[in-house]
């Protein structure tokens, strides 16, 4: 038997971000993407090369460490350290927890039962990575994917890219917080629906509560003030 | 009873895994890999759980000989310590590296230098696919520092693969 590995000729690119791009491929025979993060010209090339190595790191750690703890991660399948790519399971029969939620909403069936436990598990999810000091860094619904059936609300996280771990209750507030701007805005009037998160987000992450919580409570704060200024 | 592979992202570059049973020369083996005279990696198949991990410690290896990038003697050895998560060459060579008692193997072989090694294994060439026979679960899950909660999150395979591939970045 034989069959063919390595990246294909073929790629497709899904995504163009400012620190990487990201590409579909074929690797070891499994579906893959591919995350590049490319030279920034305006950065000294040294200063560069380090920067984009520690980034890199700090993503693999970070996605690890996940693994680690039971939050559902994409399969690492090869680093190609020279082209600062990381090549990962291209996750089949998904959708975003954001477009989810979208199509539930707009439609006006059954689905919407299913809301409440897909935000239960975002909330244990990202309380699970809290007890265990990581910070995920941008925590949107696009970057939870939901497998099908939905109704099994089996989420994986994705983009790594600004993870760190971090036990400072200011750190895990901003994560939230940042998560809750991206939801009021991703999926207006569903207040209630994130209530559900940080409800779950509580059972899940019970050590140093209180001052995570009331970081959050700060961080709102210091948000919307500086909003009303401009 | 080889099963090959083509790894396209290397100009089409081959390789073969096969698998042997009732090794009845280990020693013999491992002192032919010593002395510089076998060119193909050699595993002790029980911590060999699939022709994924065993792929994604070649390719590994394949991209590091091309980048002028090894870290040990020869492609085949890089395979050897790439099967492990562990940055320890001595740690990685004496956990996956074929041992004097080892009854059963996986030769990894590249391009066509498969032949010349087979010829000194005193063994039964069996189908890869019957890898599962041989392979050591829990030993797996020691060697790799896997917990039954990473379990929860996706597959042994998973988790082994992942920490191939991560190696350099990545302490466990």
């Amino acid at each position: 038997m034989s069959s063919t590995l390595g990246a294909s000729e073929s790629s497709i690119l899904l995504k163009q971000g400012a620190e990487s791009k990201i590409h579909a491929v074929t690797f070891l025979g499994l579906p893959t993407v591919v995350k590049e993060r490319f030279p920034k010209t305006y950065r000294h090339p040294a200063l560069d090369a380090s920067l984009t190595r520690e980034r890199m790191k700090a993503e693999l750690r970070a996605i690890a460490k996940c693994r680690q703890i039971g939050v559902r991660v994409p399969v690492i399948y090869f680093v190609d350290e020279q082209k600062s790519s990381i090549y990962m399971e291209h996750i089949q029969n998904s959708n975003t927890v954001r477009d989810f939620i979208q199509k539930v909403q707009a439609g006006s069936g059954d689905a919407q039962r299913l809301l409440v436990p897909l935000m239960a598990k975002v909330g244990a999810i990202i309380g699970t990575l809290h007890s265990n000091n990581l910070i995920h860094g941008d925590l949107t619904t696009s970057n939870m994917l939901l497998l099908e059936p939905a109704a099994d609300a089996n989420i994986i996280l994705i983009d790594f890219g600004l993870s760190y771990v971090e036990a400072s209750a200011e750190d895990k507030g901003v994560d939230l917080y940042v998560l809750e701007r991206a939801f009021l805005s991703t999926h207006p009037n569903s207040e209630e629906l994130f209530a559900h998160i940080i409800s779950a987000y509580q059972e899940a992450n019970k050590k140093g509560l209180r001052e995570v919580m009331s970081k959050f409570e700060e961080v709102r704060l210091r948000g919307r003030k500086r909003s009303m200024v401009g | 009873m080889q099963e090959k592979f083509v790894l396209e992202q290397f100009d089409g570059e081959s390789v073969a895994l096969s698998l042997f049973s009732d090794v009845k020369n280990s020693r013999e083996i491992r002192q032919s890999i010593v002395e510089g005279n076998v060119e193909a990696g050699v595993l002790t198949a029980a911590l060999v759980l699939a022709p994924l991990q065993v792929l994604a410690a070649t390719v590994k290896a394949v991209h590091a000989q091309k980048n002028g990038r090894l870290r040990t003697r020869n492609v085949n050895s890089e395979i050897v310590y790439n099967m492990s998560a562990s940055r320890s060459i001595m740690d990685s060579f004496s956990k996956f590296g074929i041992q004097d008692d080892d009854e059963a193997i996986v030769v990894v072989t590249l391009g066509d230098s498969c032949a010349q090694i087979e010829t000194l294994i005193n063994g039964t060439a069996v189908p890869l696919s019957g890898i599962s026979e041989f392979t050591d679960t829990d030993r797996i899950k020691k060697v790799y520092k896997i917990k039954d909660a990473e379990l929860s999150a996706g597959s042994l395979l998973d988790a082994v693969v992942s920490r191939i591939a991560s190696k350099e970045f990545v302490s466990y």
